[in-house]
Parts: structure tokens; C-alpha cells; sequence
């Protein structure tokens, strides 16, 4: 009998003293690995505002970590299950970011091969323009701008390589600009050279 | 063992659980209570700063902020550590709203930022746009170096890159894009003004040029009149304008001619020395007009002398008043061409004798600028 309640006893004052439940540290760091991973694909570039969120859900893990520890049964069941969702949505971030990049490298792409039909159909313009003294005068500077084109997209083009798919962007549009200009510009050149010829 | 001493145990044992419920109780009354909702408020006003974007706009600010709101939670942490009765959070309340008044100071000036980058950003886009429109205007026409034609141009695509970021509400990257493309666009605007106003340092005497056309002409002749900067050819008869045609000049129509070669159109008083046409001329029509005078021969020779040409160097000769104009560019070795149609009517209106006054322009440079 005076065993049993000693027994009995020293679970209780144990029960008392000790912790419940441990910090689950290893889903903590999973966790906390799966929002780094999601961070080196850009998704706080990408889709700041998720990975903002999925940033303030770690933080409010860590903070109901310490409500637990602080207490004295200490119980880690619904943060082990926040940690679960927090790594989900730390996939799932990650995932959003991958295909946002994805589809800003496709339109970089597209607006790549664009500007370089535009480029070739420009090249192409600058033989049909006058030819002679009136035509070189006219032709020369032109030619200064689509090199400068041409430089533009071989920066894009390093842009990408380094993963500034933004820049890189901003870039090409600029270029498209440019070329769709130089190619009014070398339009009115031969429409107006051929006008006066007919005269 | 007894009944006697089994009864005192049990009522020993009682009276330990009985003191350790009564220890508990007061304990928990006396335990200080954890700061959690202080630090949800801190968190809160971080993720306020954060959708502001002073990640991005108050950058200092915020990763203060941040960093007072890690202090908090391992302040708590380690407090957390400690027996509970020992517990204080004196520290994290304090580092919490640090965090606040942190994270609300981002807020506000991230907010200021935006607007200030907005509206410098927007402002200076603007102005680029105005000085583009200045390039396209007058300095295009100008014969310029490569160098600044490049610049230019540079500038034009930087400047697409800051209204893009811009209309992407990017306004940093736009500021930085615009910053730029204001080099760009300054230097080569500065460049081309400089050498405007170089040129445009002859104007007075230009000014004289253009009186004495009209004066010639009061006498009854016709007096031919070319503003070269308006690209335009006057045609002038006892004081009063006759007709006017859009005027092609040399490639580097800018400047007075110096010597062969250099496709400048020749700034100075002449005359049409010889009319021609059909085979004589592969420019339609053709007024000849008498360079060099004695005035180019004189300036030439001077030049020589200085070493400012070189020894081999030919004056130049056949400028003339031609036809197969309106390419829309200067596009001549130095002469000046008109449309065909404009030549025929010329032609029928010159004769040989007829002055050619050739000036750089009839209008100051402020008027040019001016013209809207």
C-alpha cells in the first residue's frame, strides 16, 4: 500500500514539474528549410505577398512555441499540426514562384524572338532604303540604332543568366519599343524615297 | 506495519498533495502571464510595415523592427527557460514595443517614400519626355557625333525601362531606370546645345545677311534667301517674300564650309552663276552658284596658313540649288535641294546674276527654342 502511494506520488509531483510535450524542433526546422528553399526559387520576389504570409505564419508558430513553453502541461499537438500547414503552404509557395518565373521567362522569350524578327525585318528594310549619298546619310545612323538594340538584347540575355528575369524583362519590352520605332522610321524613309522617285 | 502507522501515512500523503494543490494554485496566481498578445500586436504591425513595402522603402527602419521582434521572442524564449516563478518579461514587453513604434515608423515613411519616388519618378519621366521631344525637334536635324546620337538613344530605351518599372508600380527601380536615362538624355541633349549655340554665336552677322537680301532685292531683283536652319528657301522681290520651298541641305549642312569635301552648305553672300538642265545636270535642275568667293577663298587661305587645313586641301567648287529633293534628310556633298516641282518654279524665277544669300538661320536661337 505505502508503495503504491509513494508510487502514485512521485508520477504526480513528475507530472507536475516536467513538461507534456516536447517543441517538435525537428518540424520547426523542416518548416523553417521549406521557407528558405521556397526564398531561393525568388518567391519573395516573385509572390511577395504569399511568401509574406507563409513568413507571418512561422512567426505566429514560434510565438504559440512559446505560449507552450510557457505553460506549465505543455502540449505541442496543434503546433505540430500548424507546422504541417506552414509546410504546405511553404511548398505550395514555392511551387506559385517556380511557375511565375517560368511564365516570366517565356514572355522574356517571346519578346526576345520578337524583337529579333523585328531586328532581322529591319536589316532587311535598311537594303531596300535609298541607296546612294541620300541613302547612307539617312541609313548611317540608322544602322547606330539597331546595333544598339542588338547590344540590348545580348544584356537581356546575360540578365536571364544571372536570374534577374525582372530587369531582364524591363529590358526586352524597351528594346521592342525601339525596334517597332526604328521600323516606322525606316518605313517612312522608303515610302517617302519612293514617292519622290515616281515624281 | 500497523493500522495505527498505515492511517498516519495516508494522511501524511494526503497533506502533501493537499500543500502541493494549495502551493499550485497560489503559483499560478502569482505566475506572471506570458506576453503573447503583446507580441501578436508587434507582428502585426510588422506585417503592416511589410504590406506597405518598408522592406523595400524603409529599409532600415523595418529591419530594425524586425530585429527588435526577434529580440522579443528570444527574450521570451529564454525567460520561458527559466522556473517559472522567476519568470520577468519586463524585457520582452519592452522589445515588443520597440517593434511597434519600429514597424509603425516604417509604415509611414515607406508610405512617404512611394510618394516621394512616385512623384519624382513621374516628374522626371516627364521631363525626359520633354527633353526627347526637344532631341526630335531641333538636334536631330543637326549633324551630331556618334557618341552623342548614341547617348541619345541610350536614354530613349533607359527611359521606356523606368515607365515600365513605373507603370509597374516598381517605383524604386523605375527611379533607378530614370536616374539612368537622365544621364543619358542630359549629356547628349547638353552636347547638341552646346554646339547649337556655338554656331548659333554667328547670328548677328546672319542677322545682317538676311537684311541685306532684303535690300538687294528692293532694287527690283529677285534675291534668293536660304535659312539653313529652317531648311527653307526664300525667294525675294522688292523687299517682299515672293515664295518659299522646304530646302535639303549637305550632311553637315551645320557650320560654314571650310574646304572639298566636307558636305557642309557654304554660309555667305552669292550669285547664280550658270543655269542647267537636261544633260548638263544629273539633279533635274540645277542653279551654280559662284563658290568660293572672295570671301571662302580668303578664310581657306588663311586656315592654311594657321595649319588649321592641311596643305593638300581643295576649297571645294559646284554648289548648287538642285532638284530630286524631299528625301526628308540632308542627304547633299554641301548643295541644296529642292523637291522637283519647287526647282521648276525656281528656275523659271532665277536667272544668272540673281543673289544667293546663304545664312545659318533668320531666327535667334531663343525663338527656335521657343516654337512650339
Amino acid at each position: 500500500m505505502k508503495k503504491k502511494l509513494l508510487f502514485v506520488l512521485a508520477v504526480g509531483i513528475t507530472v507536475l514539474f516536467s513538461s507534456c510535450g516536447k517543441v517538435p524542433q525537428e518540424e520547426i526546422d523542416g518548416a523553417n528549410a521549406a521557407i528558405e528553399v521556397a526564398k531561393s526559387v525568388g518567391a519573395n520576389v516573385y509572390v511577395s505577398e504569399d511568401f509574406a504570409a507563409l513568413q507571418d505564419s512561422m512567426r505566429s508558430v514560434n510565438e504559440n512555441v512559446e505560449v507552450q513553453n510557457a505553460n506549465f502541461f505543455k502540449n505541442f499537438d496543434q503546433i505540430k499540426a500548424q507546422l504541417v500547414v506552414v509546410n504546405t503552404m511553404a511548398v505550395d509557395v514555392k511551387a506559385k514562384a517556380e511557375a511565375r518565373k517560368e511564365e516570366v521567362k517565356l514572355e522574356i522569350e517571346s519578346l526576345q524572338t520578337e524583337v529579333d524578327s523585328i531586328v532581322m525585318q529591319n536589316k532587311e528594310l535598311t537594303t531596300q532604303a535609298p541607296k546612294g549619298k541620300e541613302g547612307v546619310a539617312a541609313l548611317e545612323a540608322i544602322k547606330g540604332d539597331i546595333s544598339l538594340i542588338e547590344a540590348s538584347l545580348i544584356d537581356v540575355a546575360g540578365l536571364v543568366a544571372q536570374d534577374q528575369l525582372i530587369a531582364a524583362l524591363d529590358k526586352v519590352k524597351a528594346a521592342k519599343e525601339k525596334a517597332l520605332a526604328i521600323n516606322t522610321e525606316l518605313n517612312d524613309v522608303i515610302a517617302k524615297y519612293a514617292k519622290n522617285k515616281r515624281k | 506495519m500497523g493500522e495505527g502507522k498505515s492511517r498516519l501515512f495516508v494522511r501524511f500523503v494526503a497533506a502533501i498533495i493537499g500543500l502541493l494543490f494549495v502551493l499550485g494554485t497560489a503559483f499560478i496566481f502569482l505566475k506572471q502571464e506570458s506576453p503573447q498578445n503583446e507580441l501578436k500586436l508587434a507582428r502585426e504591425a510588422l506585417n503592416s510595415a511589410q504590406k506597405a513595402g518598408a522592406e523595400e522603402y524603409a529599409k532600415p527602419l523595418y529591419k530594425e523592427a524586425k530585429q527588435f521582434y526577434d529580440s522579443a521572442m528570444n527574450s521570451w524564449s529564454a525567460q520561458n527557460e527559466r522556473f517559472f516563478l522567476r519568470r520577468d518579461y519586463k524585457l520582452v514587453l519592452s522589445f515588443v514595443n520597440l517593434t511597434i513604434e519600429k514597424a509603425i515608423q516604417a509604415e509611414q515613411n515607406s508610405l512617404q517614400q512611394i510618394k516621394n519616388t512616385n512623384v519624382i519618378a513621374k516628374r522626371g519621366i516627364e521631363d525626359l519626355e520633354e527633353k526627347i521631344l526637344l532631341y526630335n525637334r531641333i538636334y536631330k536635324q543637326i549633324p551630331l557625333s556618334k557618341t552623342v546620337s548614341k547617348a541619345h538613344n541610350l536614354g530613349v530605351m533607359k527611359l521606356s525601362e523606368a515607365k515600365i518599372a513605373y507603370d509597374s508600380e516598381r517605383y524604386n527601380e523605375a527611379f533607378v531606370s530614370y536616374k539612368e536615362a537622365a544621364g543619358l538624355l542630359n549629356s547628349s541633349n547638353d552636347k547638341a546645345e552646346q554646339i547649337l549655340k556655338a554656331w548659333f554665336s554667328h547670328y548677328l552677322h546672319w542677322e545682317k545677311m538676311g537684311d541685306e537680301a532684303i535690300r538687294l532685292s528692293k532694287s527690283g531683283c529677285k534675291t534668293i534667301l536660304v535659312d539653313k536652319m529652317a531648311h527653307q528657301l526664300f525667294v525675294y522681290q522688292n523687299g517682299k517674300l515672293l515664295i518659299s520651298f522646304k530646302a535639303e541641305l549637305g550632311v553637315n549642312w551645320m557650320g560654314d564650309k571650310r574646304h572639298k569635301g566636307d558636305k557642309a552648305t557654304p554660309e555667305g553672300i552669292y550669285r547664280l552663276t550658270q543655269k542647267k538642265e537636261g544633260s548638263h545636270t544629273k539633279f533635274y535642275r540645277a542653279l551654280l552658284i559662284n563658290y568660293p568667293n572672295e570671301e571662302d577663298k580668303q578664310r581657306f587661305d588663311a586656315e592654311k596658313k594657321k595649319g588649321a587645313l592641311s596643305f593638300r586641301t581643295h576649297i571645294g567648287n559646284l554648289i548648287e540649288i538642285h532638284g530630286l529633293g524631299g528625301k526628308g534628310i540632308d542627304w547633299t556633298d554641301g548643295c541644296i535641294a529642292l523637291h522637283n516641282e519647287d526647282m521648276d518654279v525656281l528656275f523659271r524665277l532665277a536667272d544668272t546674276g540673281t543673289s544667293v544669300i546663304i545664312v545659318g538661320s533668320l531666327k535667334p536661337l531663343s525663338e527656335i527654342y521657343e516654337k512650339k
